[in-house]
């Protein structure tokens, strides 16, 4: 759409009660400079008092949008809210309905920033909101602090944190963090936390504002870092929930905790508490590391990650950290974590190492360890062999890369068992993949006379396997045929149908059903303008080698994976 | 019907095979056979001998049988080409071996063959036989087509063999490729014939002879078809019917008993050569190879191959089980061949189970029939202890891994669907109820404690301890009315010796050996009681029974002669 709409249409529109769809499904998809029109004309009609656009968020119809419409709207609110007229009451009411139709979504906040502008924008307003929050009046006492943090009085803030027991002085205490204060105040404002952190010493909410305030006031005044470091190593001591989230938050929003050494060590630790059903809190770990990873400071996050992963009974999945895993990826880091962790045992380690390593093949991608990564007592590459074994069974190409990368380096005491678990279990079960990696790998390798040995050995195997046809006799019947192959289509109905449910595309395409033919035609617009789209249909599939044992000893193999995973290394 | 019984006369691969039907068909045209040779063997050119009716007057025939075509080489090339044995039969067998009350009669000399006289060799029979009948001698030939006619005009006329039954039976030739089917055609011309054991002694033995004919056809069909599964379930049922019709007989020396012993032992004979065909040529051929019997199910489902490999277990135990049995018939060289050959046959199933490791836990507990039948063969035929508790505590292990895990282990349903989706779930309903009962843990139970073998018996006492407790262990033993219907299944019989306690190992055995010493069911059963002890592992396996423990408790006694802990078993076990 490149028309830019019209006060006119707005005008329309909210006469016809369809203003909130003209602002979701279309004024939020424009960019540039049609969208700031949109705005504009929006944001003119609404202090003119030609349309109520404040109160648009309470109509049926906007409560109605689709999440994606509503989202498109609310990028629309945000533009427009600094720059509205309106009164304190319904500006705070529209954005506490914009926060709450957002949901869970991490944009939900959004509005919340344009709100902080709107009050910065007159003082007025700012004081308005504080006065009406202190003396208890809703919704004034949900935006405490940004009543607060536009009127940047400090000493009213003080006071609040000190006189109030309730979300006002969290709010007052978070307020003091990101008002500037000189030196001398901001030893001042310490003094109040340490004092505050004494009287509560079991408010996790309140010390949870706390940690955030330190560290955001080294921001406005460096030289407070080393009152910062003390209060926080103080208030990190039995962080709770609250607390834990605020130490990662503030990881990754406050910069100079990613220069602080000193500072990171201390509100890293407590993330190791995290309980593994606060995802907000994970999600909010997770960006910290990804942010310290590209700070450089990797090894001490991935020692981090290792230490939360193989925790006893750990709860937690390597893929609900995926910016730190897209980070690890790229970083050199990856080989000598790959070994350090199948060398831990730690489920949740090596499975994340499996992750690490999805690619787009279904059979993996090779991996190739430099000869460091693998230096080890040979009973521990055996142990390690046997690990990725268990966990890139079913990549198997990576499996085989990875005891190719020990064979090139290893012993002969190592060099025998690693080449049995390259042909059992590896070899002897998939005839694909890793066969052709194995054949592939250059004659001078120092791993290729170990290799030659493993695909001699299931030579044999195979043609021991294929030693006599098909005996008939052994065939199972008909009816048993007939039954297997209708689980088997059943059982293709139910996942076509997940994926189709699964599949992100679903809200956005229309569905079409071809019976026949191999492409579809069809005809849009009415006679005048009427035009053709013909689309050819292609194949798509997707094919995995699937273990030979999963038919011929899917219990033997179970119990093998079963005890590669579980198995310790010995002391 | 002609055309059936033609190719099958024309497909029969041995001289020998023809052997065994002349007699019953001779027999069933009305003539006495006097002389009817042991297989392989031919008297002086004679293979059957038989007095009998001919043109009005009475004869003695004299049959020298050739399989498929009469070819040139067939008539003179070597010692036992026809025209050899026609003069032997002239110089010796006439002169010397009728016997004085035939003397006599004239002679007739029947040459007998599958197939036709090819033409290069019809002018020199024709010249032969124009030249040698006198008017107390003259020759005839029954060729493939003559066998069908006299076939169909004696133990298969209509009158005996109605047209429904015809259609049952070539159903079952005609579906050999879809063994189910076959089956249940040869079932049902069983059933047709519905012999009871009230009906007259002369009945029985047509009907038996009809079983034996009709599986001999249904065998040569399938043998030239590839595929001997539809034959060697035909023959359990075939044996067992027979058994039936044996039963009225024991204990009176009757002419029809004798009948019917025969043609007993010749359905047991070729019941064994199907077995044969079907696991010496064509299963243990691979059981040393790793996973290739598996893989020669040809079926990706994992299910399928469990299966069929603990059913070809159980044949194979079979198949040891009625050579060691058989070696009680004959003199010491032939039980000691046939002795061999049952070890034979349990180092060939040690090796399956080396090879495939399907056979270390079954899918579902009917199966533990299978594993007492092999334990069984064990016993009675002896051989590599070793072998024996490789199997017995790989079961038990993977059995205490599958049920902890609730990944793959044993349930009580044979349904193939449920064994198709097994496990569907892992809840404690699910668990329980395909869990209710077990013949397979006291089996195994019982065979690790009596073969001392504590840690695997303590596992599973064990696990029965803490995940199995809703569990009802359990043992099958026959009961007063099971020698009526354990052969052909007619009803529910026998009695569930329940509530076992696996715990204790030592505690079960005597348990065991208690209820078998004071219910002698097993022992008084028909079979039992004649020596034909293997038609009762044979009902069992057929109608999947579990196998009575009166075949193996004794063994396991720690006072026993022949307990296990020694090391291998006697040879007479059993």
């Amino acid at each position: 759409m490149t028309e830019v709409p019209i006060a006119q249409t707005i005008l329309e529109q909210a006469k016809a009660g369809t203003l909130a769809n003209l602002v979701g499904e279309r004024f939020g998809r424009l960019d540039g400079a049609e969208f700031d029109a949109a705005v504009a004309a929006c944001v003119d009609l609404h202090n003119a008092g030609q349309i109520d656009f404040v109160g648009l968020v309470h109509e049926p119809a906007f409560k109605v949008l689709h999440s994606s419409y509503f989202f498109f709207a609310q990028h629309v609110f945000v533009a427009a809210i600094p720059a509205l007229s309106t009164s304190l009451d319904a500006m705070l009411t529209c954005v506490d309905a914009l926060v709450a139709q957002a949901g869970q979504d991490q944009m939900a906040g959004q509005p919340l920033g344009p709100l902080g502008a709107w009050l910065r924008a007159d003082q007025a307003r700012a004081l308005e909101l504080v006065t009406k929050a202190e003396a208890g009046e809703q919704p004034a006492m949900n935006h405490y602090f940004h009543g607060l943090v536009a009127a940047a009085d400090i000493a009213r803030a003080r006071q609040a944190a000190e006189t109030f027991d309730d979300q006002r002085r969290l709010a007052a205490v978070s307020a003091l963090g990101e008002i500037a204060h000189d030196p001398e105040g901001t030893a001042f404002s310490f003094d109040l936390f340490s004092r505050l952190h004494e009287a509560h010493r079991s408010n996790d909410h309140l010390h949870a504002a706390l940690v955030s305030a330190c560290v955001s006031l080294v921001g406005h005044n460096p030289s407070a870092a080393e009152s910062a470091r003390a209060l926080c190593a103080v208030l990190v001591e039995e962080a709770g929930p609250q607390t834990i989230y605020c130490c990662a938050r503030v990881i990754w929003r406050q910069k100079h905790v990613r220069t602080d050494a000193d500072l990171t060590e201390i509100l890293l630790p407590p993330l190791l508490r995290v309980a593994p059903e606060h995802k907000g809190t994970i999600r909010e770990i997770d960006a910290a590391l990804s942010t310290l990873m590209r700070a450089g400071k990797q090894k001490l996050v991935i020692d981090f990650v290792t230490k939360l992963l193989s925790a006893p009974d750990c709860a937690l999945a390597l893929e609900e950290f995926q910016m730190f895993s897209n980070a690890l990826e790229k970083s050199e880091h990856l080989p000598a974590t790959l070994v350090a962790w199948l060398r831990s045992a730690a489920p949740a380690l090596c499975s994340g190492a499996v992750s690490l390593h999805g690619g787009d093949d279904l059979a993996g991608q090779i991996v190739s360890l430099p000869s460091e990564a693998v230096a080890m007592p040979a009973n521990e590459q055996a142990f390690v062999c046997r690990k990725a074994v268990a966990y890139f069974f079913f990549q198997p190409v990576t499996a085989a890369s990875i005891l190719v990368s020990f064979l090139r380096s290893c012993d002969a005491e190592a060099r025998e068992e690693i080449t049995g678990l390259l042909f059992m279990p590896l070899l002897q079960n998939y005839g694909g993949g890793p066969r052709d990696y194995l054949e592939g790998l250059d004659d001078k390798d120092p791993a290729h006379a170990a290799v030659v040995e493993a695909l001699a050995e299931n030579r044999r195997y195979m043609e021991g396997l294929t030693k006599g046809d098909d005996i008939r006799e052994l065939a199972p019947s008909e009816h048993q045929r007939l039954v297997a192959h209708m689980r088997q289509r059943d059982e293709a109905t139910q996942t076509f149908k997940a994926a189709r449910e699964q599949s992100v595309l679903r809200h956005f395409v229309k569905n079409s059903t071809i019976l026949y033919g191999r492409s579809s035609l069809n005809y849009f617009g009415g006679a005048g303008g009427r035009r053709a789209v013909e689309t050819e249909l292609q194949p798509h599939s997707v094919s995995m080698e699937l273990p030979r044992m999963l038919v011929v000893d899917p219990l033997g193999l179970e119990y093998l994976l079963w005890r590669f995973r579980n198995e310790e290394l010995e002391a | 019907m002609k055309l059936i019984i033609r190719e099958y006369l024309a497909s029969l691969r041995e001289r020998e095979e023809l052997d065994a039907i002349l007699p019953v068909l001779v027999s069933e045209l009305g003539y006495t056979v006097f002389s009817s040779p042991q297989r392989g063997t031919r008297q002086h050119g004679v293979d059957v001998a038989a007095v009998g009716d001919h043109n009005g007057e009475r004869k003695v025939f004299l049959f020298t049988i050739k399989k498929g075509d009469l070819t040139r080489q067939d008539w003179n090339g070597d010692v036992q080409a026809v025209r050899p044995s026609l003069e032997e039969i002239e110089d010796v067998y006439i002169p010397t071996k009728i016997p004085p009350g035939y003397k006599d009669l004239k002679v007739v000399i029947v040459i007998c063959f599958g197939g036709e006289v090819r033409e290069a060799v019809r002018a020199e029979l024709t010249g032969y036989t124009t030249r040698k009948t006198t008017d107390t001698l003259s020759f005839e030939e029954w060729n493939g087509d003559v066998l069908a006619s006299h076939l169909l005009a004696g133990v298969l006329r209509e009158e005996v063999l109605p047209k429904a039954w015809r259609s049952s039976f070539q159903k079952a030739v005609a579906l050999l490729d879809e063994p189910d089917a076959s089956y249940r055609h040869f079932a049902t011309l069983l059933r047709q014939m519905d012999i009871s054991a009230s009906a007259p002694a002369k009945d029985r033995v047509r009907a038996a002879r009809q079983i034996y004919l009709s599986l001999w056809i249904m065998y040569v069909w399938a043998r030239d078809v590839g595929n001997l599964e539809a034959p060697y379930r035909a023959s359990e049922l075939a044996v067992l019917h027979a058994w039936e019709l044996v039963k009225p007989e024991i204990g009176a020396s009757t002419e029809a008993g004798e009948a019917l012993a025969t043609v007993l032992v010749q359905l047991i004979n070729v019941h064994q050569s199907i077995a044969s065909g079907l696991i010496d040529e064509k299963i243990t051929p691979l059981a040393s190879s790793r996973h290739a019997l598996s893989v020669a199910v040809g079926s990706r489902n994992p299910v399928d191959v469990n299966l069929k490999l603990f059913e070809a277990l159980g044949r194979l135990a079979m198949l040891g089980m009625w050579h060691a049995w058989s070696a009680g018939i004959g003199d010491e060289a032939h039980k000691e061949k046939s002795m061999k050959a049952a070890q034979e046959r349990f180092d060939k199933g040690v090796a399956m189970i080396r090879s495939n490791p399907h056979l270390l836990l079954p899918v579902c507990d009917s199966q533990a029939t299978d594993v007492a039948l092999f334990l069984v063969l064990w016993l009675t035929a002896g051989g590599d202890r070793a072998g024996v508790v490789y199997w017995l505590t790989s079961m038990a292990q993977r059995l205490n891994f599958g049920v902890r895990t609730r990944s793959a282990y044993p349930i009580t349903s044979n349904d193939y669907r449920d064994l198709l989706l097994h496990p569907k779930d892992k809840s404690d309903e699910y668990f329980k109820q395909n869990t209710a009962g077990s013949t397979l843990i006291p089996l195994l139970t019982a065979w690790l404690s009596g073969m001392a073998e504590a840690e695997a018996s303590d596992a599973l006492g064990k696990l029965a301890r803490e995940k199995l407790e809703h569990c009802t262990m359990q043992l099958w033993l026959p009961d007063e009315s099971s020698d009526q219907h354990l052969y052909l299944n007619t009803s529910t019989h026998g009695r569930g010796l329940t509530d076992l306690d696996v715990a204790d190992g030592s505690g079960l055995i005597s348990t065991i050996a208690a209820a078998v010493d004071e219910k002698r069911d097993c022992t008084a059963l028909s079979a039992f009681q004649t020596g034909n002890w293997p038609i009762i592992l044979l009902a069992c396996r057929h109608w999947r029974l579990p196998v009575p423990p009166d075949f193996w408790i004794s063994a396991l006694s720690p006072d026993a002669a022949d307990n296990p802990t020694d090391g291998a078993p006697d040879e007479d076990a059993s």
